[in-house]
């Protein structure tokens, strides 16, 4: 749990924390698109560069970043282990059976590693600035032309917001009853399949009994503070683009021109 | 059985750039049969000491010892039945634990994870079950259907059937209504007398007074004071620095004590008041 | 029958259960009081405020609020002169942050953007949270989350505040902090308290006591009324007060003692009036 730092929201007050996340999120995955214009040393490289340029920005501890690789490290070792003996071209170093090193899988190697690295680093940065609250009023915002077929837009965002304001809530009440069965004999994770599969019962029958408890009275509660649905409501929170947010457009033209222009 | 504490500290997280300190030097020794009370504000550190009484937490720095067997960081995570079936554990709200589908079954889940037969166990579970006070026919009704006073107790059974020797309440009488608290804490008291070794945390200062023989001041993950009820509430204002309150016979004291009572020492508990009060203000009236 | 809630002749049975929850409930609460509403778990009480808000269907009987007869046409308006605040505060957490949870109401009741951002910013200064505004729930105490909820009925305006056991989950120093912010509150604000509570400070704090047993009224009075009943009163609910519990053990060791309700400082004056006479 404590492991997963991509998806945790550092609070802060930088520039990029202050960027609209709608445009955070489209600019996330504009970049990771615009990564596989660059097919060269020089392109790759001033991708590089401007990353670790963007990424002082947010005032958040490069650690963050670095921890934000763990959860993928085995994924980039597994796709670069893949490209070192299975891409074959250029110089043949070493050869056995189907496996091959040579000058470029090498090269594809490292290509891919940069690659992978710089989309994480670029997600981390937007999970790490941006609440998961924001993320989900980015989405509704670009969902609301739905709302023309009929799609219940506020409700699903609604849901969405009270989903994600109750995961800490539920994981707490997951370790305390994951140490409450523990205290009385319960070894999570070990012994066979079966024996772990039996030992899921006792967790998630509590979990899911205090889940619906919960929900009745978030129910009740919001009953009783006049919901009744999602249609005449006004809203607390908007967004709002700003100065960064035109900034961010420019540097993501200028990133695309140099990669457009550098790559061959 | 003893359990005692030597320099432990733990460290949420650690390693992490959100590594925050749960206990710092923590050293104190808990001798079997004792009733131990464990107090602090909110976030002193009082939960994360509990959970290193049957290693579900184990201590960044230095050993506690339970019994026979020492725990450290190094402490391999397998082999640890044998140490949490001898410490019972009461959680917060610990009615919020239940799962089986009938009583019986639930509260012989914790005996039957310690390798007890499921007769014996049963059997353990309908004793636990008078012991705690609820009738034999709730045995085959489904916890769930019970009232939350009810589950509460179907929950503090099944950490009875376990028959450990020491049995550790976090708040057990939360959210109860008085007469529920009452009963509780009567209940701990018989076991106690029986010979069960009690570690209560509480923010009851009354229940200190009243129950416990030794108590421990946890603040800010670190252990401030290791003494006897008695003496904890002789000192009014240390209590307040440290966020904690008096019982009210002793708070009760401070007043007749403000208008010229004279006490040798603060009394804590309410019949200890009465006795003082009808020796000092009894006798004249038989003159 | 001028009260601002007027219930009469209540009665609601859970389905599935035999015995009714509330079994003829009447009882008038005068505008600007603080009543509290006692007895054991299971006595009713939250049954009752349920009721008063239209959030369960009375069986028989009726209901009055600020002028207005529950009915499925009042309920909105009913609900927006009535701000709740319930037991648990995780469950009635509703917003992603401290701002969204006060403004959340107001969302619902479409009142308008501006607005909303003072009457937002107005509610946090009054309990004090300002400085949490963009806070998360999992970042907060339960005496803060309870201050947050606090705030959502400040920011909603109504005239009765309904305290469903709103202290029973908080430790010592939570409790006192929501007590007396509600003290406040209630006269700043000019509010009807309707507090269904175990807590004796609670209830002393309280105009009148009304006791619920097996969802019936069968006591209501001013405290010193109540609390007159000595150890009576553990019967009902509520922890027996200490003068009186220290009084009838005094009266038991052969001391003289007062017969009405003593509080403790009133017991501690005569106990030393008693020693200086011997």
């Amino acid at each position: 749990m404590s492991k997963m730092i991509l998806g945790r929201y550092i609070p802060g007050d930088s520039f990029i924390h202050r960027l609209d996340p709608r445009t955070k999120l489209l600019a996330t995955f504009y970049y990771i698109a615009i990564v596989f214009l660059a097919n060269n040393w020089v392109s790759y490289l001033f991708l590089a560069l401007a990353t670790l340029a963007i990424i002082p920005l947010a005032r958040v501890s490069f650690r963050f970043f670095l921890r934000g690789l763990l959860p993928v490290l085995f994924l980039i070792v597994f796709t670069v282990l893949i490209q070192i003996f299975f891409t074959t071209g250029g110089q043949v170093y070493w050869h056995w059976g189907w496996f091959t090193l040579s000058s470029a899988g090498l090269i594809n190697a490292a290509y891919i590693f940069i690659r992978l690295v710089l989309i994480i680093f670029m997600s981390t940065l937007l999970t790490l600035t941006t609440p998961s609250l924001s993320l989900a009023d980015a989405v509704e915002s670009l969902l609301k032309p739905l709302a023309a077929i009929k799609f219940p837009v506020t409700e699903v965002a609604l849901m969405l917001s009270i989903a994600l304001r109750f995961v800490p809530t539920l994981m707490d009440q997951t370790s305390k009853t994951m140490n409450a069965q523990r205290a009385r004999g319960v070894d999570f994770g070990s012994g066979g399949l079966v024996k772990q599969v039996k030992s899921i019962v006792p967790l998630f029958i509590p979990l899911f009994v205090s889940a619906f408890a919960m929900a009745d009275d978030l129910a009740t509660a919001m009953e009783a503070r006049g919901y009744k649905d999602g249609y005449g409501r006004t809203r607390y929170r908007v967004l709002h683009y700003g100065r960064g947010d035109l900034l961010t457009l420019v540097v993501m033209a200028v990133l695309t021109l140099g990669l457009v222009l550098l790559r061959k | 059985m003893d359990i005692k504490f030597d320099q432990v500290g733990y460290t949420y997280q650690a390693g992490t750039p959100l590594a925050a300190v749960g206990l710092q030097d923590v050293s104190f020794t808990i001798h079997g049969g004792d009733y131990t009370a464990i107090i602090g504000q909110t976030g002193s550190g009082k939960s994360t000491l509990l959970q290193h009484l049957n290693a579900l937490l184990k201590p960044s720095t230095g050993t506690v010892t339970v019994g026979d067997r020492v725990i450290t960081s190094k402490t391999s995570n397998k082999n640890l039945r044998p140490l949490r079936q001898k410490v019972g554990m009461v959680f917060q709200f610990a009615e919020s634990q239940l799962f089986e589908s009938t009583v019986e079954r639930d509260v012989a889940f914790g005996p039957q994870n310690f390798g007890v037969s499921q007769d014996e166990a049963f059997a353990l579970a309908a004793q636990s079950v008078e012991r705690v006070g609820l009738p034999a026919d709730v045995l085959q009704k489904s916890p769930f259907d019970l009232s939350g006073g009810q589950m509460r107790r179907v929950a503090i059974a099944g950490v009875l059937a376990m028959q450990p020797e020491v049995l550790v309440l976090d708040e057990p009488t939360a959210g109860l209504d008085p007469r529920g608290r009452r009963e509780m804490m009567t209940l701990f008291a018989r076991l106690h007398a029986e010979g069960k070794t009690v570690v209560l945390v509480t923010h009851q200062m009354d229940d200190v007074a009243d129950y416990a023989d030794k108590v421990l001041v946890m603040d800010e993950g670190k252990l401030v004071a290791n003494t006897t009820p008695a003496g904890l509430f002789q000192n009014p204002d240390w209590l307040l620095a440290h966020h904690l309150g008096l019982p009210k016979t002793t708070n009760f004291a401070r007043s007749l004590q403000n208008r010229g009572f004279q006490f040798d020492r603060l009394p804590i508990r309410e019949d200890e008041l009465v006795a003082i009060l009808k020796q000092q203000l009894g006798g004249q009236q038989h003159e | 029958m001028a009260g601002i809630i007027d219930v009469q002749d209540l009665k609601f049975t859970y389905s599935g259960q035999q015995r009714p929850a509330l079994d003829g409930v009447s009882l008038s609460i005068p505008a600007g009081k603080w009543v509290a509403v006692v007895g054991h778990n299971g006595s009713g009480k939250s049954t009752l405020a349920k009721n008063i808000l239209g959030l369960l269907e009375p069986e028989s009987g009726s209901v009055e609020v600020a002028g207005m007869r529950l009915t499925a046409d009042s309920v909105w308006d009913i609900r927006a002169e009535v701000g709740i605040v319930f037991q648990n505060p995780d469950n009635q957490f509703v917003g992603a942050t401290v701002a969204d949870d006060v403004a959340f109401g107001l969302e619902n009741r479409a009142v308008p953007r501006p607005e909303m951002l003072q009457r937002v910013d107005g509610a946090l200064a009054a309990v004090g949270m300002t400085a949490f505004k963009n806070r998360e729930p999992a970042h907060l105490s339960g005496g803060q989350k309870q201050r947050v909820a606090i705030a959502g009925v400040v920011a909603q305006r109504p005239q009765i505040l309904i305290l469903d056991e709103a202290t029973s989950m908080l430790d010592p120093a939570g409790r006192r902090d929501v007590m007396s912010l509600i003290h406040n509150l209630k006269t700043q604000l000019n509010l009807t308290v309707l507090s269904i509570t175990h807590d004796l400070e609670e209830a002393a704090s309280a105009d009148q006591i009304i006791v619920l047993d097996n969802g019936k009224i069968v006591r209501s009075g001013t405290p010193e009324t109540i609390f007159a009943h000595g150890s009576q009163v553990a019967e009902w609910g509520l922890d027996v007060p200490y003068s009186e519990d220290l009084k009838e053990r005094l009266a038991a060791a052969g001391l003289q003692m007062p017969l009405t309700y003593t509080d403790e400082e009133r017991l501690a004056d005569y106990l030393w009036t008693l020693n200086s006479t011997k």
